[in-house]
């Protein structure tokens, strides 16, 4: 009889604890131009950003559902409370910031990552950032990193935030995109001058603490020629019988021979749906590096997008999605080449468990300018028992000769080779098993700076036990 | 004529890629009936000129030579215990809406090889359930496309039954304006242990006016499964070029060597001299291969 590897779901007991409700302002659930109004004036948002709430809230209304993806007939939108301002405005020092929020935050480990291992933090509690700080030494090179309504209404970079925002993922680019447009609130912006390079990483950390809410953090990163920023996000919501909603968006700029390394630990509660939309458009010779690690969710929809716009551009996407009971986590990426010699390669991993769904999607667009261009796509899929569900839908669409686009995909199970070749070293079984399956997270933890990739291991907790038959 | 949705994706995906399907007008003629109750010693050798609902059982081999215009072919297979049989379909000129729906039962074994060489506009599915414990599905398809010429494949293999194996190898030259999308799905049902599918698709690009769509999918249910597909589209590698260049081979006959080599493994499975000559007649590539 074979043997099956038992994995045990991850422990959520670190993300799940949960405060009252204590905001200063709920609005209404539901989604209507009153709603909008009040957003925007709440926000004390500018005459063309009102506009553009009002204008994405009428494209949300006449644009249909996907018409494919994980079923999303559990969130009703009449039920979502849209912005929420918890009762601490935004401060850059960790001793203002409210009792409670504070506690969350520290639990999740953020301030003493800031000191040891970042260059600056951004927090986000429900809609709004309540705490934003940056290294001295890295503000004095120019370096920008604020919540995206102060930089709105910055004189110095309010041009700036109306001529990137939403251009990259317009409104109409899908419904969630058009909900994001009106109801956005929060998030971050960075703005790295040319030639600085940022050794050590920023960080923004989103929690959605109230119970059938949503979260609409934008963010708006723009790396000039010859920079380099690795930023890393994180998220995390505790569980409510209430469906919530995580509509975000992150827009990416990298300017010529600039590298961005954008990180995500993803772990939202598994009564969330998380409609994502991330996309970088990468001038000539830069380079955008994505790693993600997704691991909560009831539903997600997520694959960052790549536009390698100018020649020599290159894009690179790194993932791991972890589904387990209750889980139908839909998540890959898109590359799209639209200029001469640019190349991309993707290496995603999933791990199917307890009746989770995975699918990894993605799309490679090369279009007809893209000569000398390459890309090259493995994704592999690990079923760990027969009441789970791993699918794969890759897709191609090339428009000229001169290019080379190659693409792999493997799924199966724990190979019994090498649990034999690992016990035939001496290894008892079940540690042989528990090494492979840790092993399968290598492409994503290798890419994560030290203390990220323990706590993406932390996180992932794989536990194993003997035969069940 | 109505308009009808074919080739549907197995598992619809990103409406902007528009590979989820593919629309196409179908003609009213009523369809030519034939029945073929194959046999084991013998080749049965079909032209195919107009509409036409094939039905195939029992073991043997079935060649269709397919010239229609306008035309819509169903080919319907039942492939029962322990029975063998192969389907040999060459797509010539013309235009077609082509379906291939098979079952096969317990340790049946299906082998299909299709051929299209350079049709105006063809839509092509093949649905194969593999019900059956140890059922076995191997196809080879070959294509040549070239001027405005477009070519709409989707492949459907169901894996129900215990032990299944299937094996898809997909080999293509696109030249001119021409327009291909192949989709090709492995679905292992929860049930089918031990079952094994592999799909691999190499494209050869030869003009930068080509279009090229690849969506192969995997589906899976169940866990002891092995999976895999491949693909491989772009250019003829430099290290060949040069490679030939030093034996004397001027490029555009390298070229032209190497995309029939493409389709010169996809009809050596045929085995069946008669149509392999004839294909290769089509193909001007006879004399040198004599």
């Amino acid at each position: 009889m074979k043997q099956k590897t038992q994995v045990a779901d991850i422990d959520r007991s670190l993300y799940d604890f949960r405060y009252e409700e204590d905001a200063a302002d709920f609005l209404s659930s539901g989604i209507t131009p009153e709603i909008i109004r009040e957003i925007s004036e709440e926000k004390g948002d500018p005459e063309w950003m009102r506009e553009f709430r009002l204008h994405a809230l009428e494209i949300f209304n006449r644009t249909k559902m996907p018409v494919w993806g994980p079923p999303v007939d559990g969130l009703n939108m009449d039920n979502i409370v849209t912005y929420i301002r918890p009762k601490s405005r935004m401060n850059s020092d960790w001793n203002d910031v409210p009792e409670n929020i504070k506690e969350t935050f520290e639990k999740l480990g953020i301030p003493q990552a800031e000191r040891e291992s970042l260059a600056g933090v951004g927090a986000q509690y429900d809609s709004e950032l309540v705490y934003h700080n940056v290294r001295k030494e890295v503000a004095e090179s120019g370096v920008v990193y604020t919540d995206l309504e102060s930089a709105m209404h910055d004189p110095k970079y309010a041009e700036m935030i109306r001529t990137h925002f939403m251009k990259l993922v317009p409104p109409t680019d899908h419904k969630f995109a058009a909900l994001h447009g009106a109801v956005w609130s929060g998030g971050s912006f960075v703005y790295v001058p040319a030639g600085v390079r940022l050794e050590i990483p920023l960080q923004s950390y989103f929690r959605l603490n109230a119970k059938g809410a949503g979260q609409f953090e934008h963010t708006l990163i723009i790396v000039e020629d010859n920079a380099y920023l690795h930023f890393i996000e994180g998220c995390s919501a505790p569980k409510y019988y209430e469906a919530g909603l995580h509509a975000g968006c992150v827009e990416l700029y990298v300017g010529k021979h600039a590298t961005l390394r954008y990180s995500t630990i993803e772990n939202w509660s598994k009564n969330m749906y998380n409609l994502n939309t991330k996309r970088a458009l990468v001038a000539e010779g830069g380079r955008i590096e994505w790693v993600s690690g997704s691991f909560g969710s009831h539903v997600s929809y997520l694959y960052p997008m790549s536009i390698l716009n100018g020649r020599g551009a290159h894009a690179e996407f790194t993932g791991i999605t972890f589904a387990g009971a209750g889980q139908n986590l839909d998540t890959g990426a898109k590359i799209v080449h639209q200029a001469p010699e640019t190349t991309s390669h993707m290496d995603t991993k999933s791990i199917s468990k307890s009746g989770g769904i995975s699918t990894f999607r993605s799309a490679v667009v090369v279009k007809e300018n893209a000569v000398g261009s390459r890309s090259s796509v493995s994704c592999e899929s690990l079923m760990l028992d027969d009441i789970s569900r791993s699918d794969t839908v890759p897709a191609m669409d090339i428009r000229t000769d001169k290019c080379d686009v190659g693409h792999e995909a493997k799924i199966g199970r724990i190979s019994d080779d090498a649990v034999f070749y690992l016990m035939s070293r001496g290894l008892d079984e079940q540690t042989a098993r528990a090494m492979i399956v840790s092993g399968f997270a290598d492409n994503v933890s290798k890419e994560l700076p030290l203390e990220y990739a323990m706590e993406m291991n932390n996180l992932i907790r794989l536990e194993m036990t003997g035969n069940v038959g | 004529m109505a308009t009808q949705k074919l080739n549907l994706l197995s598992a619809p995906t990103f409406s902007w890629l528009d590979v989820n399907g593919v629309e196409r007008e179908l003609p009213d003629a009523s369809p030519e009936i034939i029945r073929v109750n194959a046999n084991e010693d013998r080749i049965t050798r079909l032209h195919i000129t107009g509409s036409t609902d094939l039905t195939v059982q029992s073991s043997g081999t079935v060649i269709m030579n397919i010239t229609a215009d306008d035309a819509v072919l169903h080919t319907q297979i039942h492939a029962g215990y322990g029975e063998q049989i192969r389907l040999i379909q060459v797509f010539q000129n013309g235009s077609a809406v082509s379906e291939v729906t098979a079952d096969l039962d317990d340790t049946a074994h299906l082998e299909l090889i299709q051929l299209y060489l350079n049709p105006v506009d063809t839509v092509s599915g093949i649905q194969v359930h593999q019900n059956g414990r140890k059922s076995v599905f191997t196809s080879h398809i070959g294509y040549l496309l070239d001027g405005d010429n477009a070519l709409d494949i989707n492949l459907d293999v169901v894996q129900n039954g215990k032990k299944t194996e299937s094996d898809t190898d997909v080999k293509g030259v696109l030249r001119g304006h021409a327009k291909k999308t192949f989709r090709g799905t492995i679905d292992f049902r929860n049930g089918a242990a031990g079952s094994v599918g592999a799909e691999h698709e190499e494209v050869l690009l030869m003009d930068e006016t080509v279009q090229n769509k690849t969506v192969p999918v995997i589906l899976c249910a169940e866990e002891d499964v092995a999976g895999t597909h491949g693909a491989s589209i772009g250019q003829i590698d430099a290290k060949h070029i040069f490679y030939l260049q030093s034996r004397g081979i001027p490029e555009d006959k390298i070229y032209e060597m190497i995309a029939l080599s493409k389709l010169g493994s996809v009809i050596s499975k045929i085995g069946d001299a008669e149509t392999e000559s004839s294909v290769r007649k089509l193909l001007g590539t006879e004399e040198e291969d004599a």
